[in-house]
């Protein structure tokens, strides 16, 4: 999985890096002052990603803590992302990180009991609200947790804290650590879906939908809060029956009722990460024309398209059970 | 190993005209003796039989870099570049002394002392596992190759700047380098000067007998070989552009079932041109050509009558712009009926995303 492994003087010591190297015992260590001393200083191409990775342990620094963007989770509630990883094994070809950071390496931050402090902290500023806080907003939240283990820790973290809610965001079907631990009515675990072909042809590595809603239902059994997200959907001429398809499968497993939230979302680029997307997959034609820049800079469909996108994926969701305070549309 | 290399036979495959960079004169001894280079210039020569160009550039990545621009400037008609050349290991036992590796992405250090390598990097289409990264002074000490490795496996002085040209000048890229000693064994760089002249034979076999065993041409450019349509410019680089990318021939990438109704209609070449356009842009954004009626549809009352519609072309915002002008009252008439019966409710559930599709 990994050619080398570079870890920051300052944590190797810690009993999760020693776990981590015991999986790798083979591999090449090089000890850094800082992770971002090295990470990132050159442009490492993305798709560099798929045949050299590196992994880089080391302490989250700066803000722990960020406020997410507007329209990034229900509307109403205060909505926080906490960054404990960058960069993801997944090659999802509209992935953001691709123009995000300037190399593909995994970086895991280890220092889980400041960044806890620091959610903490925040939550305190809204003792009225429920606040919410996210996971994997530069990383998939469980396709590496066997290897960060960081699960446990962010469960008690968030069982102390019954007011505010946790959100793991994942394309993964690694639920192993996480069907370990007892559930909690405030962490929730969201997964991204896409229709089956869709899937295939875009989120390159990633589990195929059998296996993500096989995971869903597993957790679902064991009684942990899941959550949807319907997100990028990309238009291709036969997607309300791709969706609806889904859906179908979906349901089959899992009533939509016991699923907390679904967002739905049309795909959007920032101008620097289509640049990127269109280097990096040139033949992927459902990214060539149509799209526009709109309201806030990004570059998406045209408002009609996206609505229209929207509402009917919507209307399929009712179809199959959901109600309409379920669901909410994301960054929209 | 042995080759054959009849000047003859390597003449008849060269076609795609190309610079050989080298950093020293040794590195380039065994072309510049195997094969019948004649100075152009200064350390720069050309191999008229083979249309292949070499360039002996001095050490360090700006010289690399001036005199590749200068020789790309000077010869637009040189297509490729090629670094080859010695290079360090930078940490023992992933590579050996001797062995020629294609290189994948091309970093450097800075040029001024400080730690760490520049942010620009360059990749080639090497399907390799190895990067290098050219360093501005010659590595010192262990402490020094200790930190490059961190980036790259391999270190050189030059192929940074030859890729930055290359860059410039959009001009395919290609590096080749032959281990030649390792940075953390600084006592090895004596033994290099003597093996020099074993590590360019070595070079040029590679290059003859892996690198380029057969020269490939320019890719060919887009090719609409299709009979029965009359095509602008424009119309071709439109129509390139509505097929999948790198496509090569029109044929190949357009449905023939479309082509075939095109094709049997009576219509003059330049409509059927026209038509195809048309076709491959709804077969592309079905979606796209379908709101585009609707908005049209939409609109239609008032753009019949004389007004003149304004709309933002991106969709975002439904607000719209009308004016009109007048000549006689009952245009003003006309115009106030359809302006008053303009279903603006209808443009604005456009925006909501009802498109009756």
């Amino acid at each position: 999985m990994f050619d080398r492994i570079f870890i920051e003087q300052e944590v190797k010591d810690l009993p999760a890096t020693e776990k981590i190297l015991r999986t790798f015992p083979d591999l090449p260590i090089t000890e850094i002052d800082q992770v971002d001393k090295v990470f990132g200083q050159v442009k490492k191409p993305y798709l560099q990603k798929r045949e050299t990775l590196n992994l880089f342990l080391g302490k989250k620094r700066g803000q722990l803590v960020k406020e997410a963007p507007e329209a990034y989770g229900a509307a109403g509630a205060p909505h926080y992302y906490f960054v404990h990883a960058y960069n993801c094994i997944y090659e999802c070809q509209y992935c953001y990180l691709q123009g995000y950071f300037h190399s593909p390496d995994i970086v895991l931050f280890l220092n889980h009991a400041e960044i806890a402090e620091e959610i903490h902290r925040v939550a305190d500023q809204h003792p009225d609200q429920t606040v919410w806080f996210h996971a994997g907003e530069f990383s998939d939240s469980l396709a590496l947790s066997h290897l960060s283990g960081e699960l446990d820790f962010y469960f008690d973290c968030f069982k102390k804290r019954p007011t505010a809610k946790l959100e793991l965001r994942t394309k993964s079907a690694n639920i192993r650590e996480l069907l370990k631990l007892e559930p909690a009515p405030n962490i929730i675990t969201s997964f991204s879906l896409s229709p089956d072909k869709a899937s295939k042809h875009f989120d390159l590595k990633t589990p195929p939908l059998k296996a993500r809603l096989a995971a869903m239902k597993a957790l679902s059994d064991a009684g942990h809060p899941l959550a949807i997200h319907l997100d990028p959907i990309i238009y291709q001429p036969n997607f309300i029956e791709a969706y609806d398809q889904m859906l179908s499968q979906l349901t089959n497993q899992i009533d939509l009722n016991r699923i907390q939230y679904i967002s739905l979302g049309v795909v959007r680029f920032t101008k620097d990460v289509y640049r990127e997307v269109r280097n990096n997959y040139p033949q992927t034609s459902e990214f060539r024309g149509n799209f526009k820049t709109s309201f806030d800079g990004k570059v998406r469909y045209d408002r009609p398209t996206r609505m229209y996108i929207l509402n009917q994926v919507k209307a399929l969701c009712s179809k199959y059970g959901a109600s309409e305070d379920q669901i909410y549309l994301c960054m929209e | 190993m042995t080759l054959s290399l009849g000047s003859a036979s390597i003449a008849n495959m060269i076609t795609t005209p190309t610079l050989l960079c080298f950093a020293h004169g040794l590195e380039a001894k065994a072309f510049l003796q195997n094969l019948d280079f004649q100075p152009l210039g200064t350390e720069f020569y050309h191999s008229t039989s083979k249309d292949l160009y070499l360039s002996v550039t001095g050490e360090g990545p700006l010289k690399a870099l001036s005199q590749t621009l200068q020789h790309l400037t000077q010869h637009p008609r040189i297509r490729k570049v090629v670094n080859m050349g010695l290079c360090g290991g930078l940490s023992e036992g992933s590579q050996s002394i001797g062995d020629i590796l294609d290189v994948r992405t091309i970093y450097s250090d800075r040029p001024d002392d400080e730690q760490g390598v520049q942010f620009h990097s360059f990749s080639t289409n090497a399907e390799s596992r190895v990067d290098l990264v050219t360093a501005w002074r010659r590595i010192t000490s262990i402490e020094k190759a200790q930190e490059l490795a961190r980036f790259a496996q391999l270190v050189d002085r030059e192929a940074w700047g030859h890729a930055y040209a290359c860059k410039q000048l959009s001009r395919d890229f290609q590096c080749k380098k032959i281990v030649s000693d390792f940075a953390t064994n600084l006592e090895q760089c004596f033994e290099v000067r003597a093996k020099a002249l074993e590590y360019s034979q070595a070079l040029f076999e590679h290059y003859f007998s892996v690198i380029e065993p057969d020269f490939p041409t320019q890719p060919p450019e887009f090719d609409f070989d299709i009979k029965g349509f009359y095509l602008t410019n424009q119309q071709l680089s439109q129509i390139k552009k509505l097929l999948p990318e790198g496509t090569k021939k029109a044929s190949l990438a357009i449905d023939t079932i479309l082509l075939a109704g095109i094709l049997g209609s009576e219509e003059h070449p330049k409509k059927r041109t026209q038509r195809l356009i048309e076709a491959l842009r709804q077969s592309q954004h079905p979606l796209e050509d379908r709101l585009q009626n609707q908005v049209n549809q939409r609109l239609q009352p008032l753009t019949d009558q004389g007004w003149t519609v304004t709309f933002d072309r991106d969709l975002e915002s439904p607000r719209l712009e009308i004016k009109t002008s007048f000549d006689r009252p009952e245009e003003v008439q006309a115009r106030s009926r359809a302006l008053a019966s303009f279903d603006i409710q209808s443009w604005l559930r456009l925006f909501e995303g009802e498109l009756d599709v």
